[in-house]
């Protein structure tokens, strides 16, 4: 009777071999190559589910088309990019507020895009939820790209490259609202800013000069990492840093999002990684530059002219010119 | 090759192995098919009303509270159906997809699931989408954010829409909009609605339990938080407003019929 038991154990462990190899589904890609999301050494979990939108090259390459295709906009003026400029960190290069279709102006400053993987949520108040949701809201904002998603996808679908480009890395020609934000996600989330000066030094493959290392102490001693943690160089989290309301805008920032009074005039942190490319400064852009930037903070974190300097030299070394090549 | 390991010493043990094999096989089939002889069907029909007639979209109604308005879009999206067998058991189709019902779409108004056979004595179905697929990416199906049902820069979706016009509205244009979602607690709009059927015949495999249902849309406006046109004709955004008048919507849903039909 033994020999019963075990050639039922072997059949079952074979039926499973069996099952598993004729259950699992082939992949309609074919040739995809797949990239490892380059995260760099003793940084954080990105939160990014890469499981359920593996990268690949031929993912990020459609992605990055769809980023510089006007065709996501209402009257083809407007890609993504138009906005989120390479050379400017992806934010908007010397704008306070960007501007849409219709010569009609958003009412924020564009952050810039990188490291985009850390980021459970998404605008100066968090409001949207997801990577792959945040296209939409540009896409359809009437005063930015202007268009339907129903259009956007019409006009890419007309597209026999793009049917082919989507067939390839989807393992379907049509292309939907799922797969398009997907692709787009790919490419912004290898914007990994990780290979500027102060990375270097980090890794210690670099040296600060003198004045850049004094500005790093400064950068530490005066706490600006409380908010502005590295290596991201952003707590990820909603804080107040003293700006009135705008009357312009009336913004109230994160309480708009939770219709909580205690979020009121809450924004974003803003990353200090590329700071020096993506000024004018704040949610708003009311600041131009770094000096109007330490005035504001003058009440509560009081910086000598040669200390304001110096913290100007290090936030300097936080430029990746890598990035812009991307 | 593995079955060079195996020694069959004995017909029963050969026996065994084609059992195993046979059992093993139609696994690999879709899930599902092994349990088909105990499934049935459901079907909800809603039948959006105003004032005990068919919802018109050219006509101006009269509110219990004296107001007047003039229809023109109602959609509410419907999922998580539950059940409770009659005597005890509950079973649930949590996997199933969201269904978008839009009253200017006849059949958009009926929805269909499989449940297994049985008796049964009443149904749930939450009137909204669960908080995860609010905050995991972009879904498709009735979800796809193209349906316009999706708060675009405030991620998340609006349960139900009904818009109109009301002389009775101070907004421009007299335009009333009530776009009712938000699943941030304390204000998660997402409302369980409840539809009584005990009394319904047993349910056999393969048969259909059909559910009628009336939504009665002056009903909107009254319940647990009495809604005035005049005072709110606008509700955009998610928050207090909109749970507010979300409480309202378990009342809206009566169960006019329930039979079972082959």
């Amino acid at each position: 009777m033994k020999s019963i038991y075990y050639s039922t154990l072997i059949l079952l462990l074979f039926a499973l071999m069996q099952w598993g190899i004729s259950c699992t589904k082939n992949d309609a890609g074919g040739n995809l190559q797949s990239i490892e999301f380059p995260k760099p050494a003793g940084w954080p979990d990105p939160v990014y589910d890469f499981s359920s939108n593996p990268l690949t090259k031929e993912g990020v390459a459609l992605g990055r088309k769809l980023f510089f295709d006007g065709r996501l906009s209402k009257d083809g003026n407007f890609p993504c990019v138009s906005c989120h400029q390479p050379f400017a960190a992806f934010a908007t290069f010397e704008h306070d507020l960007s501007h849409g279709f219709n010569d009609q102006f958003t009412t924020r400053n564009a952050p810039g895009l990188f490291n985009l993987a850390w980021h459970s949520n998404f605008h100066h108040d968090g409001g949207i939820t997801h990577l792959d949701l945040q296209p939409l809201a540009p896409i359809t904002a009437p005063n930015e790209m202007a268009e339907t998603i129903e259009n956007v996808l019409n006009k890419l679908n007309a597209d026999a490259d793009y049917q082919k480009e989507f067939a390839k890395v989807f393992g379907s020609p049509e292309i939907t609202t799922a797969n398009m934000t997907k692709a787009l996600s790919q490419y912004m989330l290898i914007l990994v800013s990780a290979n500027s000066k102060y990375d270097q030094v980090k890794r210690g493959q670099a040296q600060f000069d003198v004045n850049q290392e004094a500005g790093y102490k400064i950068f530490l001693e005066k706490k600006c990492n409380s908010c502005h943690v590295e290596p991201l160089f952003t707590n990820l989290e909603f804080m107040s840093n003293g700006l009135p309301l705008n009357p312009a805008f009336n913004d109230v920032g994160r309480m708009r999002i939770t219709g909580s009074k205690a979020d009121s005039l809450k924004f974003k942190v803003p990353s200090l990684r590329n700071v020096a490319l993506t000024f004018p400064y704040m949610h708003d852009g009311r600041f131009w530059n770094l000096e109007d930037v330490y005035q504001h903070y003058n009440q509560t974190i009081p910086l000598s002219s040669v200390e304001r300097s110096l913290l100007t030299e290090f936030l300097k070394t936080l430029t990746d010119e890598r990035l812009g090549g991307m | 090759m593995y079955l060079s390991y195996v020694r069959i010493e004995n017909r029963y043990s050969a026996l065994t192995l084609l059992c195993w094999i046979l059992w093993i096989l139609p696994s690999c089939q879709k899930a599902g098919e092994d349990e088909l002889p105990d499934q049935a069907n459901l079907e909800f029909r809603f039948h959006p009303l105003m004032q005990g007639t068919p919802l018109s979209f050219s006509k101006t109604y009269t509110l219990p509270n004296g107001e007047r308005f003039e229809p023109r879009v109602f959609k509410f999206y419907s999922g998580q159906i539950t059940g409770q067998r009659t005597g005890g058991g509950t079973i649930n189709s949590s996997g199933d997809p969201y269904y978008l019902a839009d009253a200017a779409q006849p059949a958009s108004l009926t929805i269909k699931t499989s449940i297994p056979a049985g008796s049964y004595q009443s149904f749930q179905f939450l009137l909204g989408v669960d908080s995860a697929r609010n905050v995991s990416g972009v879904q498709s199906g009735a979800l796809d954010p193209l349906k316009g049902m999706f708060w675009t820069w405030n991620s998340g979706y609006i349960f139900a829409k009904l818009e109109g016009r009301s002389p009775d509205a101070t907004t421009p244009n007299n335009l009333v909009e009530y776009h009712i979602g938000g699943f941030r607690v304390p204000y998660n709009a997402a409302q369980t609605i409840s539809l009584p059927v005990s009394g319904t015949a047993q349910l056999k495999a393969g048969q259909t339990l059909v559910v009628d249902i009336d939504v009665e849309l002056e009903k909107w406006f009254t319940g647990p938080y009495p809604l005035s046109i005049a005072s709110n004709a606008v509700s955009m955004t998610p928050g207090e407003l909109a749970w507010n008048i979300s409480r309202n919507f378990s009342g809206l849903f009566t169960v006019t019929q329930s039979s079972v039909e082959e």
